[in-house]
């Protein structure tokens, strides 16, 4: 069976850890630096899929976080198949506009689908988590096929979001 | 106690020269280490000074003696040399110098004199009782440091210093009376016993030594100077695997300090050896080097030119310099090809391509001089980024094709964003590299080129591309990410583009197409030479044909003939030039040329030039002449002109008026005739003369009519242009036929007397008319009617 690409995308306001994210699913790093990504960094991992016995060659847009004054392009959005709208756990503002991230990737892409990524996971208290996490669930909505507490420092689910994503827009 | 430590150190330093004297020939009894020294070294050594010194057999097998148990105390001290390596070295040189400095000399001293070695009573009691029982002295030495270690010793070394310093005296003094041999039996006894006693006493001394220097530190170090520079020289000649681990640990530390004290020094002690010392290195380890500085290379070079610019391309320079000249020396080759072929077909072409494209020719054959070749040719769906179909020629160093498709996707979607909506991003230049880009719907043909591609290739993309959208139109729209679901022709349509033709590929195909493009060439070439050429052949032809039929219009004119006029025709004038005396005729001309002009759709020039031409009094003259003789012919016209001063003058009969009109015209058209002045007559002047005859006679009377001729002869002379008629008349008596026969004879009778008399017969007309005369009448006599009368006319 041929190799499939999909493109997908992280979205989410600037300093979620988007990048962190993809860094950690591809490279296995992190770095504490904070680096903005100005406009988009293409990223590709081939991943196998053992349920459906595939090979997906994921392309990845790393988009620049949008910021109170500059909202995301949505052409780069265009013809993503799955997204990854990501908060950060730690700014609460970050985690309100992960609903307008949503809708902004369905309007672009009807069909695609998503997975909440809550990050930056080790910065909060287990008490707390819980709390956060039953704000920010996401699990009734149509295309939102998981909301995955994540930390990229740690290496807490984020290859668990990637493939599960990944399985998702395959299996559709 | 101190002649044991004395006896120790003689007998240690005895050991060393014995040692030294000898390693040459005794290399069982050497160390294994001492193996290792080489022979020669060891000659050259100071410590050769000493086996100069006779010595005498006694002293030999003393020696031997020691030399039996060397091996014992060598390893004795390196044992402690290794214990405290540093400072019992130090220290342990440091005492071991000094004391072999003197003992040297006592010893020397002492074999010049062929003395046996002396000891006093003292002394011998002393070395006696450490002979005896070794085991005690060492007890009590334990003993000592035991209880006080550092002040008993002290002491102790200085007393032992003092008495050696005594004993020595004394040993001098009396070295005479005692025999050698005795000595030497002594010292071997002692000797043996001490080698024994050594391994007590090792960590004694250490202490000992160390004591005394940290005692008295200034007279350890006035003692060690003069000799430390020798003892480490001897030290490294011996063992310079122990000297070197020796300094090793303490060299960096030593050079840190070195530097933080006198940053300046050690680079200048070094310096000289840093070239040799990296060479070294290289031959070593090639890398080494190169690994180290290679990082900082970069940075240096950087460093540098901010510095200094002008140095670093100096530096540069020679070698950047023929990089680029070869370079540039292989383009310029190329280029020069492309020059010397300018007159072929392709150099041809290309100087029309240079003007159609607006380009200078230099810039398209710079193109075609470089290579061009495709890097990679990616078909990119457009909204996703994603890679539909990626042909790289290179399989060595294949480019990241989702990596490039998703950031080429990303930067068009920026520039149609930002920049404009409505274009396309159709380029993207980096270094030699191009990226051609060609978009439709659904996707877009991306060429990662190398070099310049020529305009025909972006066509070729379109091409491609159009072909692709138009069979496999809604495979792209659908593209999903499934490179199966696009088909396997696609790839072909791709692989055809890898190849660039360039105009310098001589296929049969292009040469064929460069050979129709050659006569096409050919034929545009010679249209352009011959329909210019037939044109201005044409014009030339019907510029000379109407040259002509001016010429003919003007010739035929009489009143234009005579003058020589040119006409030419020029850039759609008919130019006339020349000279004529009048306006008159300027517009006579004019009007000549004008005609044709008109119907020959040109514009008329006229460069005629009127000129007053004064015309020859003689041409002049003949006209007139001509003109009267002319008019003379009219009927009742005898005129006479002449000519002169511009004037005509005009005498004679003009009889009919509307002929005097005529004669006016005539004479003042002459050119050169300004004036004509006429002196007419309109009737003709009549002689009266009548000649008589008798009746019935017709001979001429000479006597009483001869005068009458004479009026005859006046009258012709005043009319030059005038002639006579001579008439006979005979009376009505007689028959016709007589009269008529009598008048003629009488008018002949006149005439040939006229003759006779010198007229000019022509002018005189014979006549005989049977009238009467006519002012006669019937009624008048009779012989007034028997004469001859006379009549002008004009001939």
């Amino acid at each position: 069976m041929s190799v499939i690409s999909k493109k997908i995308c992280l979205v989410g306001d600037f300093s979620v850890g988007k990048t962190s994210l993809i860094r950690r699913f591809i490279e296995d790093v992190f770095s504490e630096k904070y680096l903005t990504t100005i406009g988009i960094k293409v990223s590709r991992k081939l991943l196998y899929l053992k349920s459906s016995s595939q090979e997906i060659d994921l392309v990845i847009w790393d988009i620049e976080g949008n910021t109170r004054f500059k909202s995301i392009t949505p052409t780069y959005l265009k013809g993503a198949t799955g997204a990854i709208i990501v908060g950060d756990l730690s700014r609460q503002e970050t985690l309100n506009h992960l609903r307008d991230h949503i809708n902004l990737f369905l309007e672009v892409n009807p069909k695609g689908m998503a997975i909440v990524a809550l990050n930056k996971k080790d910065l909060i208290e287990e008490n707390k988590l819980k709390k956060l996490i039953q704000l920010n669930n996401f699990q009734n909505h149509s295309h939102i096929i998981n909301t995955i507490v994540t930390s990229a420092k740690d290496n807490t689910n984020v290859n668990q979001a990637f493939y599960e994503l990944a399985e998702n827009i395959i299996s559709k | 106690m101190s002649e044991s430590i004395d006896n120790l150190i003689d007998l240690l330093l005895d050991l060393e020269a014995s040692n030294n004297i000898n390693k040459p020939n005794n290399k069982k009894q050497s160390s294994p280490k001492k193996q290792q020294t080489p022979s020669v070294e060891t000659l050259a050594n100071p410590t050769v000074e000493k086996a100069a010194v006779p010595l005498n057999s006694t002293e030999t097998k003393t020696l031997e003696q020691i030399e039996s148990n060397q091996e014992l105390l060598v390893a004795k001290v390196i044992e402690i040399i290794q214990d405290d390596p540093i400072e019992s070295l130090s220290s342990a040189i440091s005492n071991l110098t000094e004391e072999k400095h003197r003992n040297d000399q006592d010893f020397s001293s002492h074999s010049q004199k062929k003395a046996p070695v002396p000891s006093t009573n003292s002394e011998t009691k002393t070395l006696e009782q450490i002979e005896s029982n070794p085991e005690l002295l060492v007890a009590k030495v334990t003993e000592i440091i035991q209880d006080d270690p550092i002040k008993s010793l002290s002491s102790a070394i200085s007393n032992l210093t003092e008495e050696k310093h005594r004993n020595d005296q004394d040993f001098s003094s009396h070295s005479e009376k005692i025999v050698l041999e005795d000595w030497i039996a002594k010292k071997e006894e002692q000797l043996n016993e001490l080698a024994e006693s050594v391994n007590n006493l090792i960590p004694l001394m250490i202490e000992l030594l160390s004591v005394k220097v940290s005692d008295s530190q200034e007279l350890i170090l006035q003692t060690m100077i003069p000799v430390i520079d020798r003892a480490i020289e001897e030290r490294s000649g011996q063992d310079l695997q122990k000297m070197a681990h020796a300094i090793a640990k303490v060299l960096p530390d030593a050079i840190t300090q070195e530097i933080k004290i006198q940053p300046q020094s050690l680079g200048k002690a070094l310096a000289p050896e840093m070239a040799l010392s990296i060479e070294e290195q290289i031959r070593l380890d090639e890398d080494a080097i190169s690994c180290a500085l290679g990082s900082e290379m970069g940075k240096a070079i950087k460093a540098q030119i901010e510095l200094e610019k002008d140095a670093m391309v100096d530096a540069l320079y020679p070698v950047i310099g023929s990089t680029i000249s070869k370079y540039l020396a292989e383009e310029i080759q190329r280029i020069n090809d492309k020059v010397e072929k300018t007159l072929s077909p392709e150099g041809i072409s290309r100087k029309i391509r240079a003007k159609m494209q607006g380009v200078s020719e230099a810039e398209l054959i710079l193109q075609e001089s470089l290579v061009c070749s495709v890097r990679a040719i990616f078909l990119i769906h457009k909204d996703s980024g994603l890679v539909i179909r990626d042909i790289q020629p290179d399989q060595e160093h294949p480019l990241e094709s989702d990596m490039v498709a998703g950031m080429l996707t990303a930067i068009r979607s920026f520039a149609n964003d930002c920049i404009t909506s409505d274009s396309e991003l159709n380029e993207i230049d980096y270094g030699h590299f191009q990226i051609l880009l060609e978009a439709a719907g659904y996707c877009y043909i991306a060429v990662v080129v190398n070099g310049i591609p020529p305009q025909q290739f972006r066509d070729r993309i379109r091409e491609t591309l159009s072909t692709i959208v138009m069979k496999y139109g809604n495979y792209m729209e659908e593209y999903e990410g499934d490179p199966s679901t696009i088909p396997q022709s696609v790839n072909l349509l791709l692989k055809n583009l890898t190849i660039i033709e360039t105009d310098s590929s001589s296929d049969s195909q292009s040469s064929k197409k460069s050979f129709a493009s050659l006569l096409w060439l050919v034929g545009i070439l010679l249209s352009g030479i011959l329909i210019p050429w037939g044109i201005v052949k044409y014009r030339t032809a019907k510029a000379e044909r109407i040259t002509q039929e001016v010429a003919i219009q003007l010739d035929s004119n009489p009143e234009l003939s005579v003058y020589d006029l040119e006409p030419k025709v020029h850039k759609g004038n008919i130019i006339v030039t020349g000279k004529v005396p009048s306006d008159y005729h300027r517009n006579v001309a004019q009007e000549i040329v004008g005609n044709i002009a008109t119907s020959e759709n040109l514009n008329l020039d006229n460069q005629i030039i009127a000129v007053n031409v004064p015309p020859d009094p003689t041409v002049t003259a003949q006209e007139v002449k001509r003109a009267t003789n002319l008019l003379n012919l009219l009927k009742g016209v005898a005129i006479a002109a002449n000519y002169q001063n511009y004037i005509v003058t005009i005498t004679g009969f003009v009889l009919d008026t509307t002929s005097t009109q005529t004669v006016t015209t005539a004479f003042s058209n002459i050119p050169g005739v300004k004036q004509v002045v006429f002196t007419l007559e309109t009737e003709l002047p009549t002689l009266d003369t009548r000649i008589y005859f008798d009746s019935g006679e017709s001979e001429f009377k000479k006597i009483a009519d001869s005068s009458k001729i004479e009026s005859i002869k006046q009258f012709l002379d005043q009319y030059p242009s005038l002639n006579l008629k001579v008439i006979g008349h005979s009376d009505r008596q007689g028959s016709t036929s007589v009269n008529q026969k009598l008048a003629l004879e009488r008018a002949n009778s006149v005439y040939k007397q006229a003759i006779s008399q010198g007229v000019n017969p022509d002018r005189l007309e014979v006549i005989g008319s049977l009238q009467l005369p006519p002012d006669i009448t019937y009624e008048q006599p009779l012989h007034l009617s028997r004469c001859v009368r006379f009549e002008s006319f004009i001939p």
